[in-house]
């Protein structure tokens, strides 16, 4: 497999994966399959607008279903993750959100600020929404957008279809948003969400998981541990960690018998996306960059070592080490070990 | 560990493009031992190194300088540090270890003798020739350590008597010991070449 068939291996497997995790929550025109993970919205909302570019259709059936959906965002976080990204990525979901305040006008007053985080200016020079595959801008658009154009983006004017479902809140991949229903939007459910996925957790790394700041976090958890139903245990000389019990909640939550249950996986999306986007950066550059087939090898290797092997290997997805280039290996051998690898990360049949 | 010479400059070709791709536009080295002994066919064996002799530099009015580190030791060590990465090298594959032989003095003509290849836009090596090879591995084969793979090289490259006379007297250079004129001798005797031993 050469490069350039390699990138497009790549995409194609990403854009998939996200119409798979989107279809799970309701979107329209996907295959529907249930995955058994637990789907992270606001990671997943970020990495898919930025994607999606090169899906067209996917791109705007994410719109449709936030017009719908869009009451179980949670915007502090949402701000939160967004902090570190690109500019780019910063103006995507700010046109996203402009564009939900104004067609969705029960979530004006929440999407309204988000809109404001990043627009386009005078330093920044329109570009296509929208790219093919293998990496051409589409057409100028004939009746233009003036929501994504403020944005520094140029697209046909939109048209929602209105075709997304509500969320099933009862499925378990989709806990999250049950936790959501019951607590509210905020770092409540995410810690409750943390808990029920691990043994026991201390506020740093609960936080770290979740996304939220570490001070939210333990502010979260010290109130719900006053609840009785979530618990505190000694860890270590002066660490408090805090755990609950998993059988009594999933119990009451998934209103099956524990044993029965088949439980759905705590992934830390965070970083799985963060990998997933660094990699791709690499291959758009590889793209472009015009080297020798071995430093396009190299710069992948790189990629894997640096966002794969180090982000992946404490995101809960159980992969195998990294394929090694190997003196007399080529770089056909090489793209084929990573093909498998990506496979396997990104769960696609 | 290198299995042939393809393996070497596949590795070589490598570092030149990971050196052009951190800015370096130019480097040359000076390599000996088992790598430059299979690049210009006097030896078919494995070797675990390249072995650096020097790094070249040049003065103002033009003259060849050898030293022992390069000013982009910095971009020198991140490039290596990468082929290793990729290629699954170990540590230290490429090094200058062999460098202090310049403090010592090297056989005279040496940079005259060397066989250049360019590797890339960027990288510059020049393999040390027989001649000076049959130095450093009389010398490496009269020390303890793995002797009997210099001793192996110093057959392969079928010297002449002139040539390891020469070679010897240079070794003498190196060491003015006794013990190690003794060494010496004994060594040429075991390569059935008394009659150089003799003029020692």
């Amino acid at each position: 497999m050469s490069q350039t068939n390699f990138r497009l291996f790549f995409l194609e497997n990403v854009l998939d994966f996200l119409w798979r995790q989107w279809s799970c929550l309701g979107v329209a025109g996907g295959a529907r399959q249930e995955d058994t993970w637990i789907i992270d919205l606001e990671a997943l909302l970020i990495f898919s607008l930025r994607m999606s570019r090169f899906e067209p259709r996917l791109f705007d059936e994410i719109l449709d279903w936030l017009v719908i959906n869009g009451k179980f965002i949670d915007i502090q976080r949402l701000r939160a993750l967004l902090r570190d990204k690109d500019d780019q990525t910063q103006r995507l979901m700010s046109a996203a959100a402009c564009l939900v305040s104004r067609e969705a006008k029960t979530y004006q007053r929440k999407w309204q600020p988000l809109s404001l985080l990043k627009r386009g200016d005078s330093n920044v020079k329109d570009e296509m929404l929208f790219i093919t595959k293998e990496g051409q801008p589409y057409p100028t658009p004939k009746a233009e957008s003036i929501i994504f154009h403020d944005y520094g983006f140029l697209r046909e004017e939109l048209l929602l279809r209105k075709m997304s479902r509500q969320v099933s809140v009862n499925t378990l991949g989709n806990i999250r948003f049950l936790l959501r229903s019951l607590f509210g939007i905020g770092s409540r459910a995410e810690c409750v969400l943390y808990l029920l996925t691990h043994e026991a957790g201390h506020p740093a790394e609960v936080a770290e998981a979740i996304g939220i700041s570490v001070r939210g976090t333990q502010d979260a958890l010290i109130e719900l541990a006053e609840s009785g139903l979530v618990l505190t245990r000694i860890k270590g000389k002066r660490k408090i960690e805090y755990w609950l019990s998993q059988k009594k909640w999933w119990e009451f939550l998934g209103s099956q018998t524990f044993n029965d249950m088949s439980l759905p996986v705590w992934v830390n999306w965070i970083a799985v996306f963060n990998a997933l986007s660094g990699v791709w950066d690499v291959l758009e550059q590889i793209e472009v960059s015009g080297t020798s087939d071995y430093m396009k090898s190299s710069k992948l290797h790189e990629a894997m070592e640096k966002y794969i092997g180090r982000e992946l290997s404490n995101s809960g997805i159980d992969i195998t080490p990294l394929p090694l280039v190997k003196a007399g290996i080529s770089i056909e051998e090489y793209t084929k070990r990573f093909e498998e690898f990506i496979k396997k990360v990104l769960g696609n049949k | 560990m290198f299995g042939n010479v393809k393996e070497i400059e596949a590795v070589l070709l490598a570092l030149a493009e990971q050196l052009e791709a951190v800015g370096v536009r130019r480097l040359e080295i000076v390599v000996c031992g088992g790598a430059a002994l299979n690049i210009l066919g006097f030896v078919k064996r494995t070797t675990k190194d390249v072995d650096i002799m020097a790094f070249v530099d040049e003065s103002k009015d033009g003259i060849t300088i050898l030293n022992k580190t390069t000013p982009l030791e910095s971009e020198f060590l991140n490039a290596a540090e990468r082929v290793k990465n990729d290629f699954n090298l170990p540590e230290h594959w490429i090094n200058a270890v062999p460098a202090s032989v310049i403090d010592f003095g090297l056989p005279n003509g040496l940079m005259d003798r060397v066989e250049i290849r360019k590797y890339g836009e960027n990288l510059i090596v020049r393999f040390i020739s027989r001649y000076d090879q049959i130095h450093f591995k009389l010398y490496a084969a009269a020390d303890q350590t793995r002797k009997d793979v210099h001793y192996q090289d110093l057959i392969d490259l079928k010297p002449t008597v002139g040539e390891l006379e020469d070679a010897a007297r240079w070794c003498m250079t190196h060491d003015i010991s006794a013990v190690f004129k003794e060494v010496l001798i004994d060594l040429l005797t075991q390569l059935g070449r008394k009659d150089v031993a003799d003029k020692l």
